[in-house]
C-alpha cells in the first residue's frame, strides 16, 4: 500500500516537473508532443499548466536594474588599471616564466654558437697573418724571390702582385754573376733585410720607394 | 538594456560575441572590450543582486565585489571554454548567497528604502516610453506587488525565479549552481510560481474585500 503510494507520489512529482519543464521549454519535441497529448486527455492538467503560465508571465514585469553610472565607470577604470599592472609585471603566471625560460634557452644556444662559429673562423685565418706578412705591397712594395734551381741561366719574372722573382744556382760560379745581376737589377731599390728571411738559400728585398 | 554610453564603443565591438570580447581584454588590455561585456551583462547581474538583497547600497557592494574577482581572477580561474557570463554570474550569485548568509534573513524587496539616495527599487528604471499618468501607476503597482511577493517566497525559491529570469538559466546550470539536484531545481520553481499565485489570489480578494466594504 505504501509502496504504491510512493511510486504514485514520485510519477506526481515528475509530471510536476514536467509541467515546468514544459513552460520553460526545456523539453525535447517528442517530449513536448507527449505532453500536450496529455494536456488534451486530462483537463485538471491542461488548467494547471495554463495557470502556472499566467502567473509565470508576471515575472516579465521584473524590473531590469542599471547599476549606479559611477560604480560602473570604476570598475572599468580597475579592469584597465588591473591589465596594465600585469602587463609591467616581469613574471606574472606560468607561462611568462615558459616564454623567459625558452628565450634563455635560445640565447644560450645562440650565444654558444658564436662562439663555436667564431672560434672555427679564428683556426681558418690563422694562415692569414703568414699571408699577410709575406704579400708584398703592390703600390709600394716588391719582392724578390730567390730560388735555387739547377739551371744556370737567371730567369727573372714578375707576378701579377709585382714581384720580381729571380732564379740562380747558388754555387761559387754563379754567385758572382748573380751578385752582379743583382745589383743592376735593384740599384734604383732599397733593400730592407729581414733577419728572418736572410737564410742561405733565400733572401728577401721589398721596394719601399725608388732611390733617386 | 544597454547603457547609453555604449554610444561611444566602437560598434566593431558591439558584433563580437563575448568569448571574443574577453580574449581581447586578457590579451591586449582591450578597455572597450570590457566596456562592452559590461554593458550587455551588468543590468541583468546588477538586477539579479538588486532583486535579492533588496538595497541599491548593498547590491552595488555585491556587484563591486563581483567585478573585482571577475577582474582579479579572470587570467587564472576563468576557462575561455566555458560562457564568460555564466562564469561572472556564479561569482555574483556566490557572493549575493554569501551575503543573505551572513544576513540570516529574508529581505522585504518592495518595501525596502534605500535611505542613503533616497529611491527605492523603481526610482532606478528608465525613463518609459510617454503613458498615462493612471496607467503608469497601475504599472508601478503590479511591479510593486509583483516584487513584495517575491520578496515573500522561500530565499532557495526565488534563486531559482531570479536565475531563471535575469540569466535566462537553463535547470542544468541553476541546479549545479544552487547545488542541487535538476528534479529539486524544478520543483522550487514550480512551488514559487504556486506560491506567487496564492499570494496574488489573497491580494485580489483583499482588494474585493476592501472595495466591498466602502461600496
Amino acid at each position: 500500500m505504501n509502496k504504491n503510494r510512493r511510486r504514485k507520489k514520485t510519477i506526481m512529482r515528475n509530471e510536476d516537473n514536467a509541467c515546468i519543464r514544459y513552460l520553460m521549454k526545456e523539453m525535447d519535441p517528442s517530449e513536448e508532443v507527449l505532453m500536450e497529448r496529455a494536456m488534451m486527455e486530462d483537463e485538471d492538467l491542461l488548467i494547471e499548466v495554463e495557470s502556472l503560465r499566467q502567473t509565470m508571465r508576471r515575472l516579465d514585469d521584473l524590473p531590469m536594474v542599471q547599476p549606479p553610472e559611477p560604480l560602473t565607470q570604476s570598475i572599468i577604470q580597475k579592469a584597465a588599471a588591473h591589465h596594465a599592472q600585469q602587463n609591467r609585471s616581469p613574471i606574472s603566471s606560468l607561462a611568462d616564466i615558459r616564454y623567459v625560460a625558452a628565450a634563455a634557452v635560445l640565447l644560450l644556444g645562440f650565444t654558444l654558437g658564436s662562439f663555436w662559429y667564431s672560434g672555427s673562423f679564428t683556426t681558418t685565418n690563422t694562415a692569414e697573418p703568414a699571408l699577410v706578412k709575406y704579400a708584398p705591397a703592390r703600390v709600394t712594395s716588391s719582392s724578390f724571390i730567390v730560388t735555387p734551381v739547377n739551371d744556370y741561366s737567371v730567369k727573372p719574372w714578375v707576378d701579377q702582385n709585382d714581384v720580381i722573382y729571380l732564379q740562380d744556382q747558388f754555387n761559387s760560379r754563379g754567385q758572382a754573376m748573380y751578385d752582379s745581376m743583382m745589383n743592376n737589377t735593384t740599384r734604383k731599390l732599397k733593400p730592407i733585410h729581414d733577419p728572418n728571411l736572410s737564410g742561405n738559400q733565400t733572401r728577401q728585398i721589398q721596394l719601399t720607394g725608388a732611390n733617386r | 538594456m544597454r547603457l547609453e554610453k555604449s554610444k561611444h564603443i566602437s560598434s566593431k565591438y558591439q558584433q563580437l560575441d563575448d568569448k571574443d570580447l574577453v580574449r581581447f581584454y586578457r590579451q591586449n588590455g582591450d578597455e572597450q572590450a570590457f566596456q562592452e561585456l559590461m554593458n550587455r551583462h551588468q543590468a541583468k547581474i546588477y538586477s539579479y543582486i538588486y532583486s535579492m538583497v533588496g538595497s541599491g547600497e548593498v547590491a552595488s557592494d555585491i556587484f563591486q565585489e563581483t567585478f573585482t574577482k571577475v577582474i582579479t581572477k579572470m587570467d587564472d580561474t576563468y576557462n575561455e571554454q566555458g560562457k564568460w557570463i555564466a562564469w561572472v554570474m556564479r561569482i555574483a550569485h556566490n557572493a549575493t548567497i554569501d551575503y543573505l548568509r551572513k544576513q540570516k534573513r529574508f529581505v522585504d524587496v518592495s518595501s525596502n528604502y534605500d535611505k542613503e539616495s533616497n529611491t527605492d527599487f523603481y526610482d532606478r528604471l528608465p525613463d518609459e516610453d510617454l503613458v498615462g499618468a493612471q496607467e503608469q501607476l497601475e504599472k508601478d503597482e503590479a511591479k510593486d506587488s509583483l516584487m513584495k511577493h517575491i520578496a515573500e517566497l522561500p530565499e532557495e525559491q526565488r534563486q531559482v525565479v531570479m536565475l531563471r529570469h535575469y540569466y535566462e538559466m537553463p535547470f542544468k546550470e541553476i541546479a549545479e549552481l544552487t547545488d542541487v539536484s535538476i528534479n529539486t531545481a524544478l520543483g522550487r520553481m514550480r512551488y514559487a510560481l504556486i506560491n506567487l499565485r496564492k499570494l496574488f489570489e489573497q491580494e485580489q480578494e483583499e482588494e474585493e474585500n476592501n472595495y466591498a466594504e466602502r461600496g
